[in-house]
């Protein structure tokens, strides 16, 4: 029943705005979507693992501020890790790499993943399970929106696509010599990109239900 | 730059919704920003939690070499205390109840903690840094204001079924922020100084 309720998570970017705002702003490349994706989904998913046993031993009062304080601790983690696979996207990244304490995905875990405990604050497997494999469909779901974001974006706004690992190029591919519509790389392109892939997302949702229906 | 210039490229260039995209998390309580009481939440939250972060960076960690943990110690000292200040102030019932209740929300958002670390990073002294998140908090209030009355006009229009709801807004918020691309930090800094 559970697997049944679970086996559809919609996009958390596309249908419920979820942690748009790194995406508007800094997804303007492919690298920097998938960055950004990644870090989101480490970052909510290492919270979500932890949260049980925060709940175990910190009194309820003090609960926001730890996990709080545990979110920052773990974006600096994440930006370490992207200073060093990319000092580039770091750079380029800026200030939305701490963000990543904020981002929407991680705040939906830390105010709604309460997995159910006994009387002891014991975990009961089975819900906890469910739990994580939700946030993990979402966390893909973030991933993939993030790509195809930075993707379109960079695509559009600079008319090349590139990847770069820590030491050389791992895919680069050039559209056109001179970039085709500049305001995509911008946070307004981000928007109306944003806009028009939730749009082409809800026609799926409708076509999906009436097939269902 | 001039407090006249930083007033207005936080206001217009670096908007925190249009440029920056700083907004609440839908999952939270708030809808939208455009009540007074979230309105003065918000200027209140910003001012306090981007100058302490300023004199906790410029008077503890700089000297300290500490400075790469600057997001830890604001979450764990200058969050709580402007939330402790809202407690503070917070009554039963009116206007400093629903202060404090959008604070709740606001503080543990992209907009404060973006603002302070943008505000904190730029190189502005104290007061410029103040002035920045204040300027920074009015351009969000008047973006969300703006927006919200779009929301109302599309709710009435004849808007294609798949463009109904949040990808028109999106859409509608890039065209406000292609708007606002005009206003760049070249362009006010030769207007305001």
């Amino acid at each position: 029943m559970n697997e049944q309720r679970y086996s559809y998570v919609p996009n958390p970017v596309l249908s419920g705005l979820l942690g748009v705002f790194p995406l508007v702003a800094a997804a303007n490349s492919l690298m920097n979507g998938f960055v950004l994706g990644i870090g989101v989904a480490l970052s909510s998913l290492t919270l979500a693992l932890l949260m049980p046993f925060l709940q175990s031993f910190v009194p309820d009062r003090l609960r926001t501020p730890t996990s709080l304080t545990l979110s920052a601790a773990l974006a600096l983690l994440i930006g370490a890790g992207v200073e060093a696979f990319s000092p580039a996207a770091a750079r380029s990244l800026g200030v939305y790499i701490p963000l990543l304490a904020v981002n929407c995905l991680s705040l939906q875990t830390l105010r709604h993943y309460h997995p159910a405990t006994d009387g002891e604050g014991r975990v009961f497997a089975g819900q906890y399970g469910t739990g994580i494999s939700s946030l993990l469909k979402e966390a893909l779901g973030y991933i993939a929106a993030a790509i195809l974001i930075g993707a379109f974006r960079e695509l559009l706004g600079s008319g090349t696509l590139n990847f770069a690992g820590p030491d050389a190029q791992l895919f680069s591919f050039s559209l056109t010599d001179e970039p085709p519509a500049r305001l995509f790389a911008a946070p307004a392109g981000g928007f109306i990109v944003l806009g028009c892939l939730a749009a082409l997302y809800r026609i799926a949702t409708l076509k999906r239900k009436r097939r269902g229906a | 730059m001039s407090y006249l210039g930083i007033v207005a490229l936080s206001v217009f260039g670096a908007n925190a919704l249009l440029s920056y995209g700083f907004a609440p998390c839908p999952a939270s309580r708030l809808r939208g920003l455009v009540g007074l009481a979230a309105f003065v939440a918000l200027f209140l939250a910003n001012a306090l939690a981007a100058s302490l972060l300023w004199a906790l960076r410029a008077l503890v960690l700089r000297p300290l070499g500490l400075d790469y943990i600057s997001l830890i110690i604001f979450v764990m000292i200058a969050i709580p205390l402007v939330r402790l200040f809202f407690r503070a102030i917070a009554a039963k019932s009116g206007f400093l109840h629903r202060l404090s209740t959008a604070a709740d929300d606001i503080l543990v958002s992209s907009i404060v903690f973006g603002i302070a670390l943008i505000s904190t990073r730029s190189g502005y002294s104290i007061l410029e840094a103040l002035v920045a998140s204040v300027s920074s908090a009015i351009g969000y209030w008047m973006a969300a204001v703006l927006l919200d009355a779009l929301r109302e006009r599309l709710e009435l229009s004849d808007v294609p079924e798949a463009f109904r709801g949040a990808p028109a807004m999106l859409i509608s918020a890039g065209l406000m922020a292609m708007a606002l691309m005009g206003f760049d930090a070249v362009f006010i800094k030769n207007l305001a100084g």
